[in-house]
C-alpha cells in the first residue's frame, strides 16, 4: 500500500469546515498538538471512522447515538466526509441511513488506536476481558471451532460410553437374577443361559405340540364320549316312545272291532285308489257298480270314524322312525368315539407310562385298533376313555410348564441378545471415546503451545519495550498467561522490586501503569504486522523523563508500523519538538476551534528553521532575528550552564537575565565546551558563544526594545549575531532526536539521547 | 514478531496425530484437508475416528461417511 499521504474532513464531529491532514511522507512519526477542545479526536476518529468502519470515541459515550451525532453541528449527515488518500489511492467514508458507507468496501490501510482511556485497559482488564481484548490474536479462526466441535463430541460420546456401560450392567444383574430365580442350574449365568439355546427351544416347543395335540385329543374325546352318552340315551327314550305308541294303539284296537284296524288299513288303500281314480267304473273292494257316486266321499266319512286308531297307527310309525334315526345317530357317536380315543391312544402308547405316571398295559385295548369299529370296539373305547380321561390334569400340568419354561428361554435369550448389543455397543464406544479423547488432547495440546508461544512472544516484545522506557527500575519482568483453569482467561503477571509474580495493576503507579499499558498496545500492533498506529493523547501523566523516553522508543520502533500518529495536549513535548524538529517526527499543531472556523491545523515552523529563513529573507525582519535569536541563545546558556554547572548564580529557578547567564561563560572555560557530532566534526560552542555574549547588547537594542543606537547597527552584525545562534542551537540541539547532550553514560561527556551528538567537558576543572 | 501462521499450527497437530497412530495417515490427510478449509465439525471428527477404527470406509468428499 502507498504511504499516507492526508486526510480530509468535512461536516465530521468538530471539523465544521473541510480539513486537510497532510502527512509528509518523508517523517514515520505524525505529532499532532492541540489544546484541550482543538479536535485532536475529530482527527482520531476520523481515521477510525475511515479505516476501520467504527464511530470511534463516540461508540463509548453514553447518550450519544453515534450516527445521529457524528455529524458536525448545523451540518447534514450527506455532507458529511472522510477521505484518506495514499499516494494514489483514496479511501472514502461516508453516512447512509444512519451507517458507515465505505469506498471501496475492503482494503483499507490497518489503524490501530490507543485512547487514553483505554490506557490501561489491557493491564486493568479482569481475565475474561483481556482475553477478549487479544482474543485476535490468539484465536485460530479453523482449529479452534474444529476443537471446540471434538470437545462436544467427546463429551456426547463419553456420555453415551455412560449409558451403555450402564445398560450392560443391568442386562448382567437381569441375567443373574433369573438364574437366581431358575435355582442356579449351571456354575454361572451365562453358562445356564449358554444351555438354554435354540435347540433346548426347539426341543420345548416339540414337546409342548406334543402336549397340546395329547390335550386337544382328550377334549375330542370327551366330546365323543358325551355325544355317545347322549346318543345312548336317545335311543332309550325312542325306544320307550316306541313301545308307549304300541301299547295305546293295542287299547285303542282292543275295544274297536277286531278287524277296525284292517278295515282302516282297507280304506286309507281305498281312498289312496280313489285319489288316483275319481271316477271308478265299479268299486275297486266288490267290483259292484252301484252307489259310485261319491264314493271317495263315503270313504273319507268312514276314515274319520276311525281317527283315532289312526292317530295310533301314525304314533307307533313316528315312534319306530325316531328310533331308527337314533340308533344312526349312536353308530356314528360310537365311531367318531373310537377314532378319538385311537388317535389319543396312539399319541400316548409311545411312552411307558400316563402323563400322571401310572403304568399301563397297551396290548390289552388291541381291539380299539381293529378296523372294526362295531360294538365291541366302541366299548373298549369307552372303557380305555374312562381310564384315559382322569389323565386331563396332568397332561395340562404337564403343558403349563412347558410353556413356562419356553417363556423363561425367551426372557433368557431376550436378556442375552441385550448383554450382547450392550457389550458390543460399550466396546465400540469405548474405542471411539478413546481416539477421539486422543485427538482432543493432542488438538487442545498444540493450541495452547501455540497460543502459549503467542503470550510468550508477546511478553517478551513489552519487556523489550517497557524496560526500553524504565531502563534499570525494579519494575517489569512482565508476562501473559492462559488461565489454566478457565477458558477464555488471560492473566498478568510482573516484578515489582524483587518481587515476581505480582499483578502490575496491583503495585505499579498510574504513570507505569500507562507506559505499561503503551507498551502493550505496541507489543499487540506489532504483532498484527504494523499497519498504521494511533496513539490518541497517552502522554499525559508521565514524567517529562518517561515521555522523552516513550518519543524515543516511539522513533525506534516507528519503521514496523505504516506511520506512528501522534496526539498530544502537553506542551513541554511539543516545545521541544519544534525547538529544532526531530528526525523522523512531522509536527503539526491545532489553532483554536470556533464553530466558524471548524478544526484548524498546521505544520509547526522548526524554530532553527525559522531562524534560518529570517537570516536568508530580503527585505531583513532584524527585529525578527535579534529577538528570536535572543530567546534561542537565552534557553541555550540556560542548558549548558545547568548541565555543565558553570558559575551561574542560580538564587531562583526561573527569570535569570542573560547577564546572568553569561557569567558562566567565562573567557578561561569557553574554549573547553565543544561539541562533537557523529561524524567527529568539532564545534566550538564555548568560543562562538563569547561571541554572541559580546555581542548580545543587539538582542536588547534591536530586537527586545525601542532604542535609537538600535538603528546604527548594520545589518551583518545582526546576521552574524543570529548566525551565531542558530550555530548554537543547531550543535545543541540533535535534529534526530530533538534533544540536548545531557545523559552521561560514559563519564567522559555528555550524550544526547540518539548518541549523534556529544558535549565536552563533562566536568569543568576546579582550578578554573 | 511473526504474524499469526496458523497453517504451521495444523501441521504440528497431524504430525503428532500420525506420530501417536491416533489417525492412519489416509483419515489424517483427510483432517488437514478439511481443518485447512476450516469446515471440521463434530460429525467430521466422528468419521475419522469411525473409519480409523473399522475396515477402510468409503468417504464423501467432505470427509463424512457415507
Amino acid at each position: 500500500m502507498a504511504k499516507l499521504s492526508s486526510l480530509t474532513i468535512d461536516a465530521f464531529r468538530g471539523s465544521t469546515r473541510p480539513l486537510v491532514v497532510d502527512f509528509d511522507p518523508a517523517k514515520k512519526i505524525s505529532l499532532i498538538f492541540g489544546e484541550n477542545a482543538t479536535g485532536k479526536s475529530t482527527i482520531v476518529d476520523a481515521l477510525d471512522f475511515v479505516c476501520n468502519g467504527a464511530f470511534g470515541s463516540l461508540a463509548s459515550r453514553s447518550s450519544v447515538r453515534p450516527a445521529l451525532h457524528v455529524p458536525s453541528v448545523g451540518r447534514e449527515p450527506k455532507d458529511l466526509v472522510v477521505r484518506l488518500q495514499c499516494g494514489k489511492e483514496a479511501f472514502s467514508a461516508s453516512l447512509a441511513k444512519s451507517k458507515i458507507s465505505r469506498s471501496p468496501a475492503d482494503g483499507h490501510p490497518r489503524v490501530s488506536i490507543l485512547r487514553r482511556e483505554r490506557l490501561q485497559v489491557v493491564v486493568a482488564a479482569v481475565p475474561a476481558d483481556r482475553y477478549k481484548e487479544l482474543r485476535g490474536l490468539i484465536d485460530l479462526p479453523r482449529v479452534s471451532p474444529a476443537e471446540t466441535a471434538l470437545r462436544t463430541v467427546v463429551s456426547e460420546k463419553s456420555r453415551a460410553f455412560d449409558t451403555s456401560s450402564h445398560a450392560l450392567t443391568t442386562a448382567v444383574e437381569s441375567l443373574e437374577r433369573m438364574w437366581i430365580a431358575a435355582g442356579k442350574p449351571h456354575p454361572g449365568p451365562d453358562a445356564w443361559a449358554a444351555s438354554l439355546d435354540v435347540k433346548h427351544v426347539e426341543r420345548l416347543q416339540l414337546r409342548r405340540k406334543k402336549g397340546r395335540a395329547i390335550s386337544a385329543d382328550m377334549a375330542t374325546c370327551a366330546k365323543e364320549s358325551e355325544r355317545t352318552k347322549a346318543a345312548t340315551a336317545l335311543i332309550d327314550e325312542a325306544s320307550t316312545g316306541l313301545r308307549l305308541a304300541e301299547a295305546a294303539l293295542a287299547t285303542l284296537l282292543s275295544r274297536s272291532q277286531e278287524a277296525g284296524a284292517e278295515i282302516v288299513t282297507l280304506l286309507q288303500a281305498a281312498r289312496d285308489f280313489l285319489g288316483k281314480r275319481p271316477s271308478p267304473a265299479e268299486c275297486p273292494v266288490c267290483e259292484s257298480g252301484e252307489r259310485l257316486d261319491d264314493l271317495e266321499g263315503r270313504v273319507e266319512k268312514r276314515l274319520a270314524a276311525f281317527k283315532a286308531v289312526q292317530d295310533a297307527i301314525d304314533d307307533v310309525a313316528r315312534a319306530k322312525t325316531r328310533r331308527a334315526e337314533t340308533l344312526g345317530g349312536l353308530e356314528e357317536a360310537r365311531r367318531a368315539l373310537v377314532g378319538s380315543v385311537r388317535s389319543l391312544k396312539s399319541r400316548l402308547q409311545s411312552q411307558a407310562a400316563l402323563p400322571s405316571g401310572q403304568e399301563i398295559d397297551w396290548s390289552r385295548w388291541s381291539t380299539i385298533d381293529t378296523p372294526d369299529d362295531g360294538v365291541q370296539a366302541a366299548a373298549a373305547a369307552e372303557a380305555l376313555w374312562t381310564i384315559l380321561e382322569n389323565e386331563a390334569g396332568a397332561v395340562d400340568s404337564k403343558v403349563q410348564a412347558i410353556d413356562e419354561e419356553l417363556l423363561t428361554a425367551r426372557e433368557v435369550g431376550r436378556a442375552l441378545e441385550a448383554l450382547s448389543q450392550a457389550r458390543e455397543a460399550a466396546k465400540d464406544l469405548e474405542g471411539l471415546s478413546k481416539r477421539l479423547q486422543a485427538l482432543l488432547l493432542i488438538v487442545e495440546s498444540e493450541r495452547k503451545a501455540y497460543v502459549d508461544d503467542v503470550l510468550r512472544r508477546i511478553s517478551l516484545e513489552v519487556n523489550r519495550l517497557y524496560s526500553a522506557v524504565h531502563p534499570g527500575e525494579k519494575v517489569g519482568d512482565l508476562s501473559v498467561l492462559l488461565d489454566p483453569k478457565s477458558q477464555g482467561s488471560l492473566h498478568i503477571q510482573s516484578s515489582f522490586e524483587g518481587q515476581a509474580g505480582v499483578p502490575p495493576q496491583a503495585y505499579f503507579s498510574d504513570s507505569h501503569l500507562d507506559t505499561l499499558g503503551i507498551c502493550i498496545f505496541l507489543a499487540l500492533a506489532g504483532l498484527q504486522s504494523g499497519g498504521i498506529v494511533v496513539l490518541d493523547d497517552v502522554l499525559s501523566s508521565a514524567d517529562d523523563q518517561h515521555i522523552d523516553r516513550v518519543m524515543r522508543l516511539l522513533d525506534s520502533e516507528s519503521s514496523r508500523f505504516e506511520r506512528i500518529v501522534l496526539t498530544t495536549h502537553y506542551r513541554p513535548l511539543f516545545d521541544g519538538l519544534r525547538r529544532q524538529g526531530m528526525g523522523t517526527v512531522q509536527v503539526m499543531e491545532l489553532g483554536g476551534w470556533s464553530i466558524e472556523q471548524g478544526v484548524r491545523i498546521a505544520a509547526t515552523r522548526i524554530q532553527t528553521d525559522e531562524l534560518a529563513s529570517l537570516l536568508g529573507s530580503f527585505p531583513l525582519d532584524r527585529q525578527a532575528i535579534a529577538s528570536k535569536a535572543g530567546v534561542f541563545i537565552e534557553e541555550s546558556l540556560d542548558f549548558l550552564t545547568r548541565r555543565l554547572r558553570l558559575k551561574t548564580v542560580r538564587d531562583r529557578k526561573e527569570g535569570l537575565t542573560f547577564a546572568e547567564f553569561a557569567e558562566g561563560i567565562e573567557k578561561k572555560v569557553a574554549p573547553l565546551i565543544k561539541v562533537i557530532l557523529r561524524d567527529g566534526t568539532v564545534i566550538e560552542v564555548g568560543q562562538v558563544l563569547r561571541r554572541i555574549v559580546d555581542r548580545n547588547y543587539i538582542r536588547n537594542r534591536v530586537g527586545a526594545h525601542f532604542n535609537v543606537d538600535g538603528a546604527a547597527i548594520p545589518d551583518r552584525e545582526i546576521v552574524a549575531y543570529g548566525e551565531d545562534v542558530l550555530l548554537v542551537a543547531k550543535a545543541l540541539f540533535c535534529p534526530e532526536c530533538g534533544k540536548p547532550p545531557d545523559k552521561n553514560k560514559t563519564g567522559t561527556s555528555f550524550e544526547c539521547g540518539c548518541g549523534a551528538r556529544t558535549l565536552e567537558p563533562i566536568e569543568v576543572p576546579r582550578s578554573l | 514478531m511473526a504474524p499469526v501462521n496458523e497453517d504451521a499450527v495444523i501441521e504440528r497437530i497431524l504430525a503428532r496425530i500420525l506420530k501417536d497412530g491416533v489417525l492412519p495417515p489416509r483419515e489424517a490427510e483427510r483432517l488437514r484437508t478439511d481443518l485447512k478449509q476450516g469446515r471440521v465439525s463434530g460429525a467430521h471428527w466422528i468419521g475419522y475416528a469411525d473409519r480409523a477404527a473399522g475396515p477402510p470406509a468409503p468417504a464423501t468428499n467432505d470427509g463424512k461417511a457415507l
